[in-house]
């Protein structure tokens, strides 16, 4: 298998992946036969969110007030 | 009191546990799974805004109920979750804001630690679920959001699926506001508040529903809208899916702090309920398997109380829980069972059971 580094601009493509799919926006695409990253696609809105996201939403409920 | 059920749930010879796959566990998941567990959501061919009758009844129960109580005079609420399909959206369960809640007179902020653990047991069961909207109360006549409760929602929707949020403002005590009533108007209602109108129809049917003299006002609110809209929550039959873990509630609240940290910290943690008919009262058990095999440490919390096991190939040794505070105890007694042989750590939890005493 080839070990070469990543070229600046893979390496720019993949931290944009990561970060798209830290902020729950984007998946991360990998090909299968070579394990190389493969793009990014956009997350199904109507696929079920990890349980991590669930659980930050809850956490983030904000205070309620019944005057500004 | 404790000790005695867990060896008459656990003890080896009613319950052989060959390996870290605990049959009598399982059963008592089982158990504590509504029979309902499997049944389908009704899957709307349009885009439908509904919420289960039992959740709505949840909340009728639980706003009399704390009305009754002697902090009735403040403000409290509920998670709403459920299902989003599309543009649709069913509520299928509600959670409540817990005992440890900060609220007063004008403002509640639930326990959303408690939430976050009740979720993660609910989702075992039900993975489909996600948090759907927030429900609360409001003091007097004032059915309808506040600016302080758009500034928190309108930051707070983009976090949620659609990045739309669904809202109830409950109120109590509108008996000469009954909704048969031709004067109950949202002109009405205008006169008891001057937050900007909310838009869409509030006189259409459903979004408003009531029993005695408690009221819920439904509105939902999208990210980047100014203000919220009328929202009309039509209801159809079906259980609150979170009924059957309010009976944990007291144990869950109790030590969720905990429990949410080993959760973010050990990625196999798991948690069950068993079930009231075994035990006494409330109670959680939590299991995380060992680096050697067939080696398990069980935890089990019911009220203030507190027990370790170690199970070595179905084998339980009990441990004294090395402290009061669940997360630094389970660490103590995973960093002694994780070096050194068995021999040594049995001498050490002996020791230590004979210190405590």
């Amino acid at each position: 298998m080839d070990f070469r580094p990543m070229d600046s601009e893979e390496r720019r493509r993949l931290m944009d992946a990561l970060r798209g799919n830290a902020t729950g926006e984007t998946s991360i695409k990998m090909d299968p036969r070579t394990t190389t990253f493969a793009g990014t696609g956009a997350m199904d809105a109507d696929t079920p969110r990890g349980e991590n996201q669930v659980i930050d939403a809850i956490k983030s409920v904000p205070c309620h007030y019944a005057t500004a | 009191m404790l000790r005695n059920w867990w060896y008459r749930l656990f003890r080896p010879e009613t319950a052989p546990i060959a390996n870290t796959d605990n049959p009598a566990v399982d059963s008592i998941v089982e158990a504590t799974t509504e029979s309902g567990a499997l049944e389908s959501t009704p899957q709307p061919s349009e885009p439908v805004m509904a919420i289960r009758s039992g959740v709505l009844a949840t909340m009728f129960r639980d706003f009399h109920l704390h009305r009754a109580t002697e902090r009735g005079n403040e403000e409290t609420g509920w998670l709403l979750l459920g299902r989003r399909d599309g543009a649709g959206a069913v509520i299928e369960a509600t959670l409540p804001p817990g005992e440890f809640r900060d609220a007063g007179l004008a403002h509640v902020n639930m326990n959303s630690t408690a939430q976050s653990v009740a979720m993660r047991l609910l989702k075992r069961t039900y993975p489909h679920l996600d948090v759907l909207g927030v429900a609360h109360t409001h003091p007097g006549r004032m059915c309808r959001p506040s600016h302080g409760d758009y500034q928190g929602d309108s930051e707070w929707v983009p976090n949620l699926v659609q990045k739309e949020g669904l809202f109830a403002i409950g109120v109590w005590s509108m008996e000469q506001f009954k909704l048969k009533d031709k004067d109950f108007t949202a002109n009405t209602i205008k006169d008891e508040d001057d937050d900007a109108e909310v838009r869409g129809d509030g006189n259409r049917a459903n979004t408003t529903h009531e029993e005695g003299s408690a009221q819920f006002h439904w509105y939902a609110l999208a990210a980047g809208d100014t203000w919220y809209r009328h929202l009309a929550l039509e209801t159809v039959e079906g259980v609150d899916l979170a009924a059957n873990i309010l009976g944990h509630w007291p144990v869950i609240e109790q030590y969720a702090g905990s429990i949410d940290r080993l959760i973010r910290m050990q990625g196999h943690l798991e948690m069950n309920l068993l079930p009231m008919g075994v035990c006494d009262e409330p109670t959680l058990l939590l299991r995380q398997t060992l680096a050697r095999p067939g080696e398990e440490l069980q935890v089990v919390l019911q009220g203030r109380e507190m027990v370790f096991f170690h199970m070595v190939r179905g084998e339980p040794e009990e441990i004294g829980a090395p402290g009061e505070r669940l997360d630094t105890a389970f660490y103590e007694v995973l960093s002694r069972l994780t070096r050194g042989g068995r021999k040594e750590q049995r001498a050490w939890s002996v020791n230590h059971d004979q210190a405590q005493k």
